[in-house]
């Protein structure tokens, strides 16, 4: 099965070349050289933006190519697969001017859109270096007259804070904060007076080395009354669903590094079926299936993505973490011990890729976001409430999506996740002998898990530390309900035995099932053989690992 | 030996003195310059512990060896690389061949097969084969992790050392040095949750977090115990994994600051990359299954009932120690056997245990002594 976006991809990727070839200006060899001298991608990224990467930030409504979630997903993913740290500092301009694009006047989005095509780099100042991701504690203040702001305070950790030549600063415009305390101001750093902010050093972190990850320092720095995105008061609400949009595309950074992980780990290991190769191919498949799912979701369930979002973002990069602890200890020391003389090496994306469960509203937070619902969720379920024609097309591929609506964005869902309130039907569907035991056991873990979320009464502060646990159930669960959905919505359209009988559905669900303690998540041998052998066939033919087909720019 | 413990601790001075080669500060500037510390030590068996709470590549590079054949000077180590070095008599020399992963500059205590039986012998640097190469380890960037390949390599029988290696015994120093790591990230983490706020409070007045807090000392003191008490195979293969997963969940808690290489709290990053390391240099690991667990559960039990210390004799952290065994392995089959297992799992009686935890782990804190 190919799709439109495949060949999006695969015209992209061309424009970059083989990775391997080290004359590349986007090759292992390279990124692999700037980690060690801790340099920013520089010339990476200017090759990015001159295939349109950055065009691609930028809504088709604002004369951007922006034109689906699911592209742009599926770009990220493309260049995370080749390098991490390239994707986190490249894709930090999305994560800058989303709130603008959300909540912006027409004609500071305009503006906006003009500098983002142009190249220029805007960053997202959210994080204090004394209240992480605890937004409502933020310190960084304004004082205002009639047509201006000045900023105060410092903001630290932050993308593209020194590099960047506009920063999107999230500000207590009410001296006592609150939830209607904060708002957002758009600042143009080439427009500061000079000596009112300074950019603090770039921090030295375990991974990602080459990224500007910095901070700023504003000193009484005045900007124009016009730089407030949207109406003073409302900085927390856009910048919570500006998050609900990158938290779904991390799904796709975190999925690009378990390519990167899982394309060195064929490439030093024996010929043959493996069982650690087969477990982590289908685990990929599954982080595919759900970051898949949720980009069409921006679309097809924006009232929902508060759910997928944090799902995506609490769900993925755990998986994809364990995935790459799980390959180097099955597949041992070769993997973490590479010789200078490889150009790629395992242990560089095993660091970088830590960040994906602390950025962007850490594992916790998002779970946090999905405790803060379980009573909608648990009554959605009860109500086998679905948006019917909104779960079909965010899961039926070949179905064109309508333009997003990011209006429609909510911070809770009310009516809790028609994904997973659809799945008791969904599993009804799964009558093949060989689905049965597994549509029974994911049925009764199912319906266990929301007993558990109804019964559950946290209080706003006192969120006991089971309901995590149960939180991260409920990813596990949507996961499955993604995979369960895109099976059947898609399944005729291509005649390979891998979707005609389900057999990848059949492996996703028995790896799941073992992450809902509720079997041992090991793949039978059939399926071992058969996962085994097409991911040696995507690697060897260049292909991207994938449920899906799509040609890569790339030597085997 | 809680006295000879903290007098071993306090020969490596305080943790938190900037100027103290064996400090924080120093150790993870040493890291960051790809360097082991310098420090003159006499490196005995009972300092491995703590040495390993400052820097695993000092023991590796240095301590290891000294600690295990009582050797005068520092030496590196060297794990096997999937066959045993082999060494056969030739003329009053011996012949090595085989492959090693080294730690560490200068002379190498390796582990050869001689006659059937394994031996220690020290390598002179001057002896040592052209190293390489290199490899790109995330951490022990100190100890300059390399291959060393031996072919017909000549060195003189009087490299042997007397008496027969002790693996099991290796096995354990290395264990516990990485315990000592766990404890100074426990430590660390410890000391962020309590000044950070979060949402109006310290972030230990969180549920959650005292509940990482408390599982992640669960698995220190389950290793503990392991130590003391158990079985070859539980300190060979459960000790790591529980180190592992402790030390994952504690970077989780601490959130950014597990991923800076400075600032107060860079020593958990430079533990977190240095046990990543050891564990590739070690290999491959299998994920423990019913039997480690019950073995495991086993020495918990034996060190509570033959305990004298207040804490280690009461019944909470034995409880909280038979739970997690009973999650680890295999999920289908849940070891120990549930009639085992204290009859009050409540959440209630779960947030209690963590508190009596919390309040040891606090106690532990005050004074600079040793862990355990």
């Amino acid at each position: 099965m190919k799709s439109a976006v495949a060949q999006l991809v695969e015209c992209f990727d061309r424009g970059l070349g083989d990775p391997h070839d080290p004359l590349q200006i986007f090759s292992f060899a390279r990124c692999q050289e700037l980690d060690e001298r801790e340099e920013f991608p520089t010339e990476i990224c200017q090759r990015l933006d001159g295939l349109g990467l950055a065009r691609r930030y930028v809504p088709a409504a604002l004369g951007g190519e922006l034109h689906s979630y699911e592209e742009l997903a599926a770009l990220v993913r493309l260049v995370a697969r080749r390098d991490l740290t390239v994707a986190v500092a490249h894709v930090g301009t999305f994560l800058g001017a989303a709130s603008v694009w959300l909540a912006g006047r027409p004609e500071q989005a305009a503006q906006l859109a003009r500098e983002v095509e142009a190249g220029s780099v805007v960053s997202l100042a959210l994080s204090e270096r004394e209240h992480g991701s605890d937004l409502l504690a933020n310190r960084v203040r304004t004082s205002g007259g009639e047509d201006w702001y000045r900023i105060a305070g410092e903001k630290w950790l932050i993308g593209n804070a020194s590099r960047g030549q506009l920063v999107c600063v999230l500000a207590r415009t009410e001296p006592v904060g609150g939830p209607r305390g904060f708002s957002l101001l758009l600042v143009d750093k080439r427009r500061l007076a000079p000596g009112s902010y300074r950019c603090l050093p770039a921090v030295r972190t375990v991974g990602i080395r080459g990224a500007d990850i910095s901070g700023i320092e504003f000193r009484e720095a005045e900007v124009p009354a016009d730089a407030l995105v949207g109406a003073a008061g409302t900085g927390l609400e856009t910048v919570l669903k500006c998050l609900q949009l990158t938290r779904t595309l991390c799904g796709a950074l975190s999925l690009g590094t378990a390519d990167h992980a899982l394309r060195l780990a064929v490439r030093n290991s024996a010929t043959g079926a493996n069982p650690a190769l087969a477990g982590a191919y289908a685990d990929l498949l599954v982080a595919e299936a759900v970051t898949l799912v949720a980009a069409r979701a921006v679309h097809a369930l924006p009232g929902e993505l508060s759910v997928a979002s944090a799902a995506v973002k609490a769900f993925v990069p755990t998986l994809v973490e364990e995935l790459i602890a799980d390959l180097a200890r099955e597949l041992g020391p070769a993997l973490l011990l590479a010789e200078p003389t490889e150009a790629d090496s395992f242990q560089k994306l095993e660091r970088d890729h830590h960040i994906m469960s602390i950025f962007d509203g850490n594992t916790a937070v998002n779970l946090n976001a999905l405790v803060n619902q379980f009573d909608a969720l648990a009554r959605g379920y009860r109500r086998a409430r679905v948006d019917q024609a909104g779960l079909a097309a965010a899961t039926t591929l070949s179905d064109p999506l309508p333009a997003a609506d990011t209006s429609r964005l909510a911070l809770f869902s009310r009516h809790g996740s028609s994904l997973v309130q659809s799945l008791p039907a969904a599993l009804a569907e799964l009558t093949d002998p060989h689905f049965a035991p597994l549509a029974a056991a994911l049925a009764e873990q199912a319906e266990q898990l929301h007993t558990e979320m109804a019964e559950l009464r946290p209080s706003a502060r006192e969120v006991p530390a089971m309901a995590y646990e149960l939180a991260r159930r409920y990813t596990v669960l949507f996961a499955a309900a993604g995979c369960v959905q895109l099976w059947l919505h898609n399944r005729t359209a291509d005649d390979s035995p891998f979707w005609q009988h389900g057999d990848w559905l059949r492996a996703a669900l028995i790896r799941l099932l073992g992450q809902l303690g509720a079997g041992s998540g090991e793949l039978p041998a059939d399926l071992v053989a058969e996962l085994t052998e097409r991911l040696r066939h995507q690697h060897k033919a260049g292909r991207l690992f994938s449920l899906l087909d799509c040609q890569l720019e790339e030597s085997a | 030996m809680t006295a000879t413990l903290s007098r071993t601790a306090d020969r490596l001075g305080d943790p938190a003195d900037a100027a103290n080669p064996l400090g924080f500060a120093a150790l993870v500037a040493a890291d960051e310059r790809g360097e082991l510390p310098a420090v003159q030590l006499g490196f005995t068996p009972e300092l491995v512990r703590a040495l390993g709470g400052r820097d695993l590549g000092l023991v590796l590079g240095r301590a290891l060896a000294p600690a295990l054949s009582g050797l005068p000077r520092p030496a590196g180590y060297a794990f096997l690389r999937e066959e045993p070095l082999r060494a056969r008599p030739v003329d009053g020399a011996l012949l090595l061949d085989g492959q090693v992963h080294a730690t560490g500059p200068g002379a190498l205590l390796l582990t050869v097969e001689l006659a059937g039986t394994a031996r220690y012998l020290l390598l002179p640097a001057e002896l040592r084969p052209p190293a390489g190469p290199f490899y790109r380890t995330p951490g022990l960037r100190g100890c300059r992790p390399h291959r060393l390949a031996f072919t017909g390599h000549r060195v003189p029988a009087d490299a042997l050392l007397p008496g027969p290696a002790d693996p099991a015994r290796a096995a354990r120093l290395l264990a516990g040095a990485t315990l000592g790591a766990l404890d100074t990230q426990l430590r660390t983490t410890l000391r962020f949750a309590e000044q950070r706020e979060l949402y109006g409070r310290p972030v230990t007045a969180l549920p959650s977090a005292r509940a990482a807090l408390a599982e992640a000392f669960t698995d220190l003191l389950i290793a503990d115990c392991c130590l003391a008490r158990g079985t070859a195979a539980t300190v060979e293969q459960l000790v790591p994994v529980l180190v592992r997963e402790a030390g994952h969940r504690l970077a989780l808690l601490l959130g950014a600051r597990s991923y800076l290489r400075e600032g107060e709290h860079a020593i958990f990053q430079k533990h977190q990359r240095d046990l990543t390391t050891l564990a590739a240099l070690r290999g491959p690991l299998h994920q423990p299954g019913a039997r480690l667990a019950e073995q495991a559960a086993q020495a918990c039990r034996l060190v509570q009932q033959q305990s004298a210390d207040p804490f280690r004799s009461a019944p909470h952290w034995l409880a909280a120690a038979l739970h997690r065994l009973a999650g680890l392995g295999d999920p289908t089959a849940r070891a120990p056997h549930p009639h085992d297992l204290p009859p009050n799992d409540s959440p209630a009686a779960r947030a209690e245990r963590d508190q009596l935890l919390l309040d040891e782990l606090r106690r532990r804190q005050r004074p600079a002594t040793s862990p355990s």
